[in-house]
């Protein structure tokens, strides 16, 4: 135990890392200790030893292999963030339920409306990325952080994105019944509706009609973030109403 | 810029490559690429090996730089990485060993160096160097992780008991046995008495 000890000291005043009262006490030793002063020279020399051990040379192309796994791993990651990058991954997620639709439409319409002209909501048909959304206006993908992307289409249809859920809404119509799981994935959106459609009639064209949805969501949402944006929509919207009924 | 480098501490240029400097990288390379191939080669004695291992340090390094901040010394952070790496090359290793004369073995060494080593040949540099290199490999994980570190890096315990994340007290006891050790089993060949 003394032998462990005296080690210790004597390592740690190699190193030096002892507290002075420590280093006193052990250099006194060795100067009065021949047991001491032999150990605490051997281990001065094991110690001079291993720092003197050389030092191997790399391969000469090491910082060119270097170079090249940085950029490979580089290249891996890039394309890995890539796929996973959130608008690649809604682009994946159209693709997906855009074939999806279009299969279930074509089939649904040659089953059940063989000899039917009318062709279905043509939305998701003919969407072909976020950027080609019907209606502008509403900013839709901007504005719900919790959506993929909401697009109002020419037919009168909402059609919600959220991964590779879908949600279709005719927006004329009132009180839409949406089964429950439904809403809770796009409650966000769907306490917009209104807002939703007040963006649609405008769209179409019948500011009274769009008035009213945009003015019965600020009574529904009076401190919600987007009644700002709403009521500049509801000052154009008389602007344009005081132009339709001048002409 | 890139004059100034070179006088840099390791943090600064660790920042200076966080916030896009590439070269203040190559300068941290150059720096560490000999000191981490070494320290590497004395875990796993496999030049080839060690070299890629240090390469993947860097790597990792590389790829860490947007989540490092100043918590500790750099070099305790990249030393910490080549010694993961390192003991999961010896745990690997001895995974798929089958061949028990592969192993580290006291016996069977110190019987090769009567077996085949004159004296004479013992003091040649070289032999000294093997020696001392694979007797530093026998020694038991928790010593050698502290000689290599002090002895060879030249870290101080603090730097130690953060890449080991041991007290200092430990790193201090476990130096101290593991110099003994060391110094019993090379006493005759580096003439230490």
């Amino acid at each position: 135990m003394k032998e462990e000890k005296a080690y210790k000291m004597l390592s740690g005043l190699l190193d030096n890392e002892l507290m002075a009262h420590e280093r006193f006490e052990i250099m006194g030793l060795i100067k009065t200790d021949p047991w001491y002063a032999q150990k605490h020279k051997e281990l001065v020399r094991l110690r001079e030893s291993l720092i003197g051990l050389p030092q191997m040379s790399l391969s000469p192309h090491f910082e060119a292999n270097l170079t090249n796994q940085i950029n490979n791993t580089q290249s891996q990651v890039s394309w890995l963030s890539r796929l996973t990058d959130y608008g690649v991954m809604n682009k994946v997620a159209y693709g997906l339920v855009t074939a999806s639709i279009i299969f279930m439409a074509f089939i649904g319409t040659q089953i059940y409306f063989p000899n039917d002209s009318t062709p279905p909501p043509s939305s998701a048909i003919t969407l072909k990325s976020p950027t080609t959304a019907v209606v502008h206006e509403s900013k839709p993908g901007a504005q719900y952080q919790d959506l993929d992307v909401a697009i109002i289409d020419t037919e009168g249809y909402l059609n919600l994105y959220k991964g590779t859920d879908f949600l279709q809404i005719k927006l004329d119509e009132d009180n839409p019944k949406i089964a429950p799981e439904k809403q809770r994935m796009f409650r966000e959106v769907l306490n917009n509706y209104e807002y939703m459609r007040g963006m649609y009639w405008k769209h179409k064209g019948d500011f009274k009609k769009s008035r009213e949805c945009l003015e019965r969501f600020i009574a529904e949402h009076p401190t919600s973030g987007v009644s700002r944006h709403i009521r500049t929509e509801l000052k154009s919207l008389q602007i344009k109403n005081q132009e339709s009924y001048g002409r | 810029m890139e004059s100034h480098l070179e006088e840099e501490s390791d943090e600064i240029l660790m920042l200076s490559f966080k916030s896009g400097e590439e070269k203040a990288f190559e300068e941290i390379v150059k720096r560490y690429k000999t000191k981490l191939f070494n320290y590497i080669y004395k875990y796993i004695s496999d030049v080839e090996r060690s070299e890629e291992i240090t390469q993947e340090v860097f790597i990792r390094v590389y790829r860490s730089r947007d989540r490092y901040k100043i918590k500790a010394k750099f070099s305790t952070f990249i030393y910490r990485i080549a010694l993961n790496l390192a003991f999961n090359e010896v745990r690997n290793r001895n995974r798929r060993k089958t061949d028990p004369h592969n192993e580290f073995d006291d016996k069977i060494f110190n019987d090769k160096i009567k077996e085949h080593n004159t004296p004479e040949k013992l003091y040649e540099r070289k032999e000294v160097e093997i020696i001392v290199n694979q007797e530093i490999s026998n020694l038991s994980s928790k010593y050698k992780d502290v000689i290599l570190l002090c002895d060879i890096e030249g870290l101080s315990y603090k730097e130690v008991a953060k890449i080991l994340n041991i007290s200092i007290g430990t790193v201090q006891s476990r130096l101290s046995r593991g110099r003994v050790r060391l110094k019993q089993r090379l006493e005759n060949v580096l003439n230490l008495k």
